[in-house]
Formats: C-alpha cells, structure tokens, sequence
C-alpha cells in the first residue's frame, strides 16, 4: 500500500493511516500470546501510520503530492506548522529502518512509546485534515 | 501540484556531527559514506537512541542511518569521524 501513496488522495492516505494504526493495535493487542508479533513490526506500522496521515494534511491543506520518501523529509522545512512532530516523525522512520534493514532489536517499551507517537499524529493531522477538506 | 522551490540544505560538516554525537553513549563509529551518515552503535538502549535522533534533526539532516555493531560489515566504506 505504502508504494502506491503518491496516488492516494487526501481521503485514500486518511484510510491508509487508519488501517496502519488498527494493525499496529492489533499487533499489541497481541502481545503475550503464540500469535505475538514482533515490537518492531509496531514500529513499522506507527510508521506508515504516521506518514500516511501527514501525507493526507499535505495534500489536503497544501495540494501536495508526494512521490518518494526522500521528498517527505522536505515536509519539515516547507510547512512550518509539521515542525512540531519532526523528532516524533523521524524517530518511527528511523527506527523502523534499523528493524528491517539490520534486524536491529526492538523493545516492548519502544513499540509501546512507538504507538503512542503514532496515535497522537493520527488524532492530531487527521483533524486537521478533515477541516482543510472542509469535512 | 508540488512542494515549493527550495534548496536542500547543505550536509553537516564532519565536525558538526562530531560535535552532536560526542558524549553520547553506546556509539561504537560514526561513518561518512556515500553522502550519509552511519552511526554504529552497541547494544539497545532508546534513550541512547532518542539523543542520536534529536542531534540529527537539530542538525537538519535526514540521511542518517541507526546500525546495530553485529551489522557494521555491511555499511559502506567511507570516512571515519568518530
């Protein structure tokens, strides 16, 4: 889903931001049973949950559309409004990279950390971006 | 639709990301390569981690990677700066 993002619309990455953050739930919900999963797919889905809904703001409040992850970390510095969130921002990404590019381990309590930054950027953009969509 | 002309910022100097990430606990190396910046660290710690990001984005850079030491081998070679 995440590859195709630059063909969502405002709504389309709302949708994706929430179904990331449902499997990020899941995922803890999860924890302590034989289905547990491992922290750091938590991480992941904060992640995409993360950038899918900053994604639907830009779009919405911005018109813009983005075609690579390189032109997210732009997003900082051209809206100053998303200046608040970069550390939390760039934490997910970044820690999401050392799990699936170097198997780096991950703690319960960084996912646990990991989806309270995720849920607070949903609740906060997602708003955000129903009143620029004028919803 | 697109974002705004702008240029991207210059990388840090060496001796800027030296002195960001001096102090901090727990890095083994920290590499330049290829444009990006690798830092090698031992063992888990977020806190320790929390401190590498922080200076990162104080530093307005993005092209850095977090590297656990086991997986030193496979980072680029490239200059030494810590």
């Amino acid at each position: 889903m995440a590859s195709e993002s630059s063909e969502l619309d405002a709504e389309g990455h709302l949708s994706a931001a929430a179904a990331f953050l449902s499997d990020a739930e899941r995922m803890v919900a999860l924890r302590g049973t034989p289905n547990e999963a491992r922290p750091g797919w938590i991480i992941t889905a904060a992640f995409y949950a993360s950038l899918h809904v900053i994604s639907a703001y830009t779009f919405a409040r911005h018109g813009v559309k983005v075609a690579a992850h390189r032109d997210r970390t732009d997003w900082f510095r051209d809206y100053p409004e998303l200046a608040t969130d970069r550390f939390a921002f760039v934490s997910l990404k970044k820690r999401s990279e050392a799990f699936r590019y170097y198997a780096e381990p991950v703690t319960w309590s960084g996912a646990d950390e990991a989806l309270s930054a995720a849920r607070r950027m949903n609740a906060k953009w997602s708003d955000r971006t129903r009143k620029a969509l004028g919803a | 639709m697109g974002n705004p002309a702008r240029a991207a910022p210059p990388p840090p100097t060496a001796s800027a990301v030296k002195q960001a990430l001096d102090g901090v606990p727990g890095i083994a190396e920290v590499r330049f390569a290829d444009g990006q910046v690798y830092v090698i660290r031992r063992g888990v710690d977020d806190a320790r981690d929390d401190q590498i990001i922080r200076a990162f984005v104080e530093l307005d850079f993005d092209d850095f990677h977090l590297v656990p030491l086991n997986m030193a081998g496979t980072v680029p070679d490239g200059v030494r700066v810590l």
